[in-house]
C-alpha cells in the first residue's frame, strides 16, 4: 500500500519529462520543427553528457567535483597550443593523458590528504583556471580543418559529439553495473564504514574515480574546443552546474549511492533542451542563470520534496485508517 | 491518576511494524518499567514519547490532556525528558554546556556562564561524580558521559524521566549511584519509566512492569507479584527452556590463537584462542573493549603489540582486505549503517567481497553471481521477492543473513559475529542460532559478541568475559550463568580457570 | 595519539596560524623589506578588511559544520544594490538596504538548506548561481559607477585618530563576532550543532532556527563587505565578487577552525585574512603575474586543507 503511493521521480521520470518538453516546443515554436534544431540539442548535450558520465561517479561515491569547468579549460588552453605543433592525434591522446593525471592529482588530495572532495575541488577550480591562464593568457584560435569537422561533421545525421558521448556512456555503464570499481563506487557511496570492512579499499576507488572523471572531462574538453574552435582560460565558466544539475536531475541521489549514466544523458539532452528552448523564447541570458540556479535548488531539492510528499501520504492514510476505525467502533457500539 | 496515558499507539519503518495499537498508562509516582526481547519496541515507544519519533496514528495523554508531541521541544514542554541508548553529546561543548544546551542562562543576551557552570557543579556534586563543569565532554570516558547524559535529563526538572537501558555502560559503582538517584527522584514525586533487559535491576527498582512483544502489548503487572520466571515467560512468549539449547558436538583443533594482543587505551595483554567448530562467547559491559578485540583480530584497529595465527600462520594484521584473505569473516554490530550496502540489490550485497572470483576479464559474471545468491537462498532460507530488490527492504532477519552469508562466500575459516541478533525479531533469531550451530558443526571456529547473556549462555561453548580491556572470565560451559559472567565483567571476581585456553 | 602528538595540534589550532604568518613575513622581509615595511603593513591590514569581515561569518557557517559558497555573489549583489540606489535615495538609506538585501540571501539560504534538507555547501552553490544571476539581471550585466557620489569613499579612504576606517571596521566585527560566538546562546547553539546535529535536536535545540540564523550572519557579513568593496571602487558590478568565498573560506580554514565543525576560531579568522592580504600584496610588490597570484591562493588553501588531513591522519592512525 504505502510502495504504490510513493512517488518515484527517478529512474525514467526525466525521459518522459523530456519527451513531453520536446512535444510542448513543437507545437509551441516553430524553430523546432526541422532537424538541425534538435542536432543541436543533442551535439550541445554531448558536451555535458560526456563530461557527465565521469560526474556520475563521483556522485554515486557521495561526492562532487567542482574543478571539472576549469579542466575543461586547462585542457583546452593546452590543446590548442599542441595542435599546431603535432597534429590532431597526438595532441588528443596527450590531453586525455593530462586529463587523467589533474583527475588523479584531486584524487590524491582527496584519498590520501583526507580532504572533503568538495572544498578540494574547489581550491582545484581555481588552481587549474589560473593554470590555464598561465598556459594561454590570450585566446588561441584552432586552426586545423581535421580537428574542426570532429565536432561539426555527422555520421547518419546524428551529431559526431552525441556519437562519443553514446561511446562514452556506454564504457560508463559497463563499469558502473558490471565490474568490482563500479560496484566499489556504489559501495562507498552507501556506506564508508561498510566499505571498509568489506575489504574495499577507499583511497583506491576514490582514485580510480578521479582519473575517471579527468578522462571522460578531457574528452568533453576535446569536442567542446573542437566545437568553439578556439581556446581562452574563462570559457566555460560554470560548466560544472551543468553537469552536476544533469547528473542530480537525472536521479542520482546526492547523497550517493545509486545512480545511472543513462539518465545523466538524458538529463544533459533535456537541460540542453531548456537552454535551446529559452533562447528562442529571447529570454535574456542573465535572466537564463537564475533559471539555470533555481532549477540546480529544484533538482537538489528533489529528495527534500519527496519527503515532505511521502510524510503527507504516510499521515493522512493513517489519519484514514484511525477515522475508520473511529467510525467501525461508533458502529460496534 | 495515570500520568500518562497511551493509546493505540502504532508505528512502521520500512520493512517492519515496530510498534502496533500499543496502549498502556503510567501512574504518578512510580517507577515502571518497560521489557521486552529486542526488537520488542520498547525504544521506539519511548522516543515516540520523547518526540524523536512521531506515531503514524494513535494518542498521548498526559494529566488527562492529550499531547501533540511533534518535536523534542514539545516534549520538554509536556514535562518529559528522556535519556537516550545511544549518546546524544555534543563532544566539542562543555559538560556545563551539554546539561544546559536547550537553556542556557543567559543575562539579557549574554551568557551567564558563571551560573552555568555553578548550577552543572551542583548537579555533578549532587549525583557524586568526579567531573568539572568545564571539562569537554569528548574527552570524557564512555561511562562519564553516560552520566553527564543523566545529568541532562535530570538538569530539566521533567516530571516525567524516560531512561533507555541507563546501565549499559556503568559498573557496580556508577549503579549504585543511579540505583540512588531513582530512589531520590521517586520520592520528590517524578515519575520514572524505565526501560532495561537486565531483569535484576527491573526487581531492584521498579514498582510495576509493562512488557511488548514484537510490538504489541502484552500485560502490565506489579513488580512484586512476578517472579524471574514469569517475566521472562511474558517477555518471550513461551517456556523459558525453550530458549534455544545447543546439542553439542565434538571439537576440533585450534584454528585461531591471540598472544598478547595490546592497545593502549583499548584493551592489554589479551589473549586466547578459538578451536575448530567451537562457538566462543564475548561478553563485557558497554566501552569495555569487547569489541575493539575482534575488530583488531579483523585489522579494524591496529594493536600496538602481540601476534595473531590462523592456522599455524602468523597474520600480518594490514586491514579487512587482508584478513579477508586471510580467512576471517566479520559481521558486524551496526548493520544498518557499517553492514549492508542500503540502496543496493540483496545480489550486490552478497557478493561484495568476492567481486574477483566472479570476474572473468574484470566483468562480473551474471551467472555466477545469480548461481551464489540462489545457493544461499536456499541454505539460509532468505526472504526477497527479486535479486534486484534493494536489501533496505527487507527484514532485519535477512538482512543479517544476507551479512552472514557475504562472510562466509569469501570461504572464512574464523567468523567473528557481533551482536548477532540486534534488531532481530523472535523468529529469525532462532534461525540464525541454528545457523551458528551448523556452521560450527561443520567445522568453523566462530567468536560471538554479545551484550545479550542469555543469548551467550544458551549458544556458546565457552565465553570469554571482558573488564577495562583485560580479560577476566575464561568460562566453560558448565560456568555459565548471569551471576558469574556479571562478577567478571563488573571485576568483581577473576575466573581464568575454563578449558583449552 | 600519545600526548605529545595532543598537545603538539591543540598548540597548532592556537597558534599554528601565527606561526605561518610570521614565517611568510620573514621570507617576505628577506625578499623585499618594502613588504614589511610600516606603511605597507597598514595597506595590508586595511585590505585584509572586506575578506576578514566575511571570514568572520564563514566562521560561524564551518563551525556549524557547514559552508557557504554564496558569499561572493551576495557581495556582487551588494554592491550593485548600493550602486543603482545611491544616486536616488542617498548613502545610507543605500546601505541599509543593500544590508538587508544580504541578510534576505541569509534568509533563503537557510530556508533551503533547513525546510528542502539539501546540504549546505551544494545549497549555496545553486544560490551562488541564482544571485549573481540576480546581481547581472538588476545591473543589467554593466559597470556601475558610483561617480556622484564620491562620499561613498569615506569608509575606504578616511581614518579615525590615525586610523583608517577599514581597519576600525574589521576590528569592530571580529569583536562582536567574538562576543557572540563565545557569549552567547546562539555561539554554543553554534557550536553543538556542528559537534553533533543529531545530539543538538535531542538535546532540544531548535537546529532549523539556529542554522537559518547562521546564514543570516554569513550572509550579513558578506553584505558589509559588499558596501565596503562598494566604496573602495566606487563601482557595483555583477562580478566584482567572482571568487571572493574561496578567499573568505581559506581565512577560516587558515585560521584553524575545524572543517568538521563543531570548533571555530574566531580570531584565527582574522589573522588567515591577514596573511592573505599579505600574501597578495607581497607578491604584488614582488611583480608576480596576477595568474600566478591566483594559483598561490589556491595552493595555500590546499596548504591549509592538507594540514587539517595530516591532523586526521595522525588522529585516524591513533584509532
Amino acid at each position: 500500500m504505502k510502495k504504490k503511493l510513493q512517488i518515484n521521480f527517478g529512474e525514467l521520470g526525466i525521459l518522459y519529462a523530456l519527451l513531453i518538453f520536446w512535444l510542448i516546443l513543437i507545437a509551441f515554436s516553430p524553430n523546432f520543427r526541422n532537424i538541425s534544431a534538435f542536432q543541436n540539442i543533442v551535439r550541445e548535450a554531448s558536451f555535458t553528457g560526456i563530461c557527465g558520465v565521469g560526474m556520475t561517479f563521483v556522485i554515486i561515491s557521495g561526492d562532487l567535483d567542482l574543478s571539472v569547468a576549469s579542466q575543461v579549460a586547462l585542457c583546452s588552453c593546452v590543446l590548442t597550443l599542441l595542435l599546431p605543433k603535432m597534429g590532431v592525434f597526438p595532441s588528443v591522446i596527450l590531453i586525455l593523458l593530462l586529463g587523467a593525471v589533474l583527475g588523479t592529482f584531486n584524487g590524491v588530495l582527496i584519498a590520501k590528504m583526507k580532504i572533503p572532495a568538495f572544498i578540494a575541488t574547489l581550491a582545484m577550480m581555481f588552481g587549474y583556471r589560473a593554470l590555464a591562464q598561465i598556459v594561454n593568457a590570450t585566446p588561441v584560435v584552432v586552426e586545423n580543418r581535421l580537428f574542426k569537422l570532429m565536432s561539426t561533421s555527422y555520421l547518419a545525421g546524428i551529431p559526431v559529439p552525441f556519437i562519443v558521448m553514446i561511446i562514452c556512456g556506454v564504457i560508463g555503464t559497463v563499469i558502473l553495473r558490471k565490474t568490482a570499481l563500479g560496484r566499489h563506487t556504489l559501495a562507498i557511496g552507501n556506506s564508508h564504514e561498510a566499505a571498509r570492512i568489506a575489504g574495499i579499499s577507499i583511497p583506491r576507488t576514490q582514485i580510480l574515480i578521479y582519473l575517471m572523471v579527468g578522462l571522460f572531462t578531457a574528452a568533453a574538453s576535446i569536442m567542446i574546443t573542437s566545437y568553439l574552435g578556439s581556446s581562452n582560460y574563462g570559457m566555460k565558466d560554470g560548466f560544472e552546474f551543468t553537469v552536476i544539475s544533469a547528473v542530480v536531475l537525472g536521479g542520482t541521489a546526492l547523497v550517493g549511492g545509486k545512480g545511472s549514466i543513462f539518465t545523466t544523458a538524458v538529463a544533459a539532452i533535456f537541460l540542453a533542451t531548456i537552454k535551446s528552448g529559452m533562447d528562442a523564447f529571447q529570454i535574456q541570458s542573465y535572466m537564463q542563470r537564475i533559471i539555470e540556479g533555481v532549477i540546480l535548488i529544484f533538482a537538489f531539492s528533489i529528495n527534500g520534496i519527496r519527503a515532505y510528499v511521502n510524510d503527507f501520504l504516510v499521515k493522512s492514510r493513517s489519519r484514514r485508517e484511525l477515522d475508520e476505525r473511529r467510525r467501525g467502533s461508533a458502529a460496534g457500539a | 491518576m495515570a500520568i500518562i496515558e497511551i493509546r493505540n499507539i502504532s508505528k512502521s519503518f520500512p520493512g517492519v511494524k515496530a510498534l502496533s495499537d500499543v496502549s498502556l498508562s503510567i501512574e504518578e509516582g512510580e517507577v515502571h518499567a518497560i521489557v521486552g526481547e529486542n526488537g520488542a519496541g520498547k525504544s521506539t515507544l519511548m522516543k515516540i514519547l520523547g518526540g524523536m519519533y512521531q506515531a503514524d496514528s494513535g494518542e498521548i495523554f498526559i494529566r488527562g490532556e492529550k499531547q501533540e508531541i511533534h518535536s523534542i521541544q514539545d516534549a520538554m514542554k509536556a514535562g518529559v525528558s528522556v535519556i537516550y541508548q545511544e549518546l546524544n553529546l555534543m563532544p566539542e561543548l562543555t559538560v556545563a554546556e551539554n546539561i544546559f544546551a536547550s537553556g542556557l542562562p543567559v543575562h539579557g543576551v549574554v551568557l551567564d556562564i558563571r551560573t552555568m557552570n555553578a548550577r552543572a557543579q551542583e548537579l555533578i556534586d549532587s549525583m557524586n561524580l568526579s567531573l568539572k563543569p568545564t571539562d569537554m565532554v569528548g574527552m570524557l570516558s564512555v561511562s562519564q558521559q553516560q552520566m553527564v547524559e543523566i545529568a541532562k535529563a535530570i538538569s530539566h526538572e521533567s516530571d516525567i524521566i524516560i531512561m533507555d537501558e541507563p546501565t549499559g555502560a556503568l559498573n557496580n559503582q556508577e549503579v549504585d549511584v543511579l540505583y540512588a538517584l531513582i530512589r531520590r527522584l521517586k520520592e520528590s514525586g517524578k515519575t520514572i519509566l524505565y526501560i532495561s533487559h537486565r531483569l535484576k535491576e527491573i526487581f531492584d527498582l521498579t514498582d510495576r512492569v509493562s512488557i511488548l512483544r514484537d510490538g504489541q502489548y502484552v500485560a502490565t503487572k506489579r513488580t512484586e507479584e512476578l517472579t524471574h520466571n514469569d517475566l521472562v515467560k511474558l517477555m518471550v512468549g513461551r517456556e523459558v527452556d525453550q530458549y534455544y539449547k545447543s546439542s553439542g558436538h565434538a571439537l576440533g583443533e585450534t584454528v585461531l590463537e591471540v598472544k598478547n594482543l595490546t592497545r593502549a587505551g583499548m584493551f592489554e595483554d589479551v589473549s586466547f584462542s578459538v578451536r575448530s567448530g567451537e562457538l566462543l562467547g564475548v561478553a563485557g559491559l558497554m566501552g569495555c573493549g569487547r569489541e575493539e578485540i575482534v575488530k583488531a583480530i579483523y585489522g579494524l584497529i591496529r594493536p600496538d603489540g602481540g601476534t595473531v595465527t590462523l592456522g599455524g600462520r602468523q597474520l600480518q594484521m594490514k586491514g579487512p582486505l587482508q584478513a579477508i584473505r586471510d580467512g576471517i569473516g566479520f559481521v558486524t554490530e551496526d548493520r544498518k549503517s557499517a553492514g549492508i550496502f542500503a540502496l543496493m540489490t540483496v545480489r550486490e550485497n552478497l557478493t561484495m567481497n568476492i567481486l574477483r572470483s566472479i570476474s572473468r576479464f574484470g566483468l562480473i559474471s551474471d551467472a555466477k553471481e545469480q548461481e551464489l545468491l540462489e545457493n544461499y537462498k536456499k541454505r539460509m532460507n532468505m526472504k526477497f521477492s527479486s535479486p534486484a530488490q534493494r536489501i533496505v527492504n527487507l527484514s532485519g532477519g535477512n538482512q543479517q543473513k544476507f551479512l552472514l552469508a557475504r562472510a562466509l562466500a569469501s570461504d572464512c575459516k574464523v567468523l567473528i559475529m557481533l551482536e548477532p541478533t540486534r534488531g532481530i525479531d523472535v523468529g529469525a533469531k532462532a534461525e540464525i542460532y541454528e545457523l551458528l550451530e551448523e556452521l560450527a558443526k561443520s567445522g568453523l571456529a566462530i567468536i560471538v559478541v554479545s551484550s545479550e547473556l542469555p543469548e551467550i549462555i544458551s549458544i556458546c561453548h565457552r565465553t570469554l568475559v571482558v573488564f577495562q580491556g583485560r580479560i577476566t572470565g575464561n568460562l566453560s560451559k558448565t560456568e555459565m550463568d548471569e551471576v558469574t559472567i556479571m562478577e567478571c565483567a563488573t571485576g568483581t571476581s577473576e575466573r581464568l580457570d575454563g578449558d583449552s585456553i | 595519539m600519545n600526548d605529545r602528538t595532543k598537545r603538539f595540534w591543540a598548540w597548532w589550532d592556537r597558534f599554528g596560524i601565527l606561526a605561518i604568518l610570521l614565517a611568510v613575513g620573514l621570507v617576505f622581509l628577506a625578499l623585499n623589506p618594502r613588504i614589511v615595511s610600516v606603511s605597507n603593513l597598514t595597506t595590508v591590514l586595511s585590505r585584509s578588511a572586506t575578506t576578514g569581515i566575511a571570514a568572520a561569518g564563514m566562521t560561524f557557517a564551518i563551525c556549524a559544520g557547514g559552508f557557504d559558497l554564496s558569499v561572493g555573489s551576495i557581495l556582487s549583489l551588494v554592491t550593485c544594490v548600493v550602486a543603482m540606489n545611491i544616486a536616488n535615495i542617498g548613502m545610507w538609506p543605500s546601505i541599509l538596504l543593500a544590508l538587508l538585501v544580504g541578510v534576505l540571501c541569509g534568509v533563503v539560504n537557510g530556508l533551503i538548506i533547513t525546510k528542502l534538507h539539501i546540504q549546505t555547501f551544494v545549497a549555496t552553490l545553486a544560490t551562488q548561481l541564482a544571485f549573481k544571476g540576480a546581481a547581472l539581471v538588476y545591473s543589467n550585466g554593466k559597470r556601475v559607477l558610483m561617480s556622484k557620489n564620491k562620499e561613498i569613499k569615506i569608509f575606504s579612504t578616511s581614518s579615525i585618530f590615525g586610523i583608517p576606517v577599514q581597519v576600525i571596521l574589521v576590528v569592530a566585527v571580529f569583536v562582536i563576532a567574538y562576543l557572540v560566538y563565545r557569549h552567547t546562546r546562539f555561539g554554543v547553539k553554534t557550536r553543538a550543532i556542528g559537534s553533533n546535529e543529531a545530539a543538538a535536536r535531542a538535546s532540544g535545540i531548535n537546529v532549523d532556527r539556529t542554522l537559518i540564523a547562521v546564514f543570516v550572519v554569513t550572509g550579513l557579513t558578506a553584505a558589509c563587505a559588499g558596501v565596503l568593496q562598494s566604496s573602495r571602487l566606487a563601482t557595483g558590478s555583477a562580478i566584482i565578487g567572482d571568487g571572493f568565498e574561496l578567499d573568505a573560506i581559506t581565512s577560516v580554514i587558515l585560521g584553524g577552525t575545524a572543517l568538521s565543525g563543531g570548533k571555530g576560531n574566531i580570531w584565527g579568522s582574522f589573522i588567515g585574512a591577514l596573511l592573505l592580504s599579505l600574501i597578495r600584496s607581497g607578491l604584488n610588490i614582488l611583480g608576480v603575474d596576477e595568474a600566478f597570484q591566483k594559483l598561490a591562493i589556491a595552493v595555500v588553501l590546499l596548504f591549509a586543507l592538507s594540514i587539517s588531513g595530516i591532523k586526521i591522519i595522525t588522529q585516524e592512525a591513533a584509532k
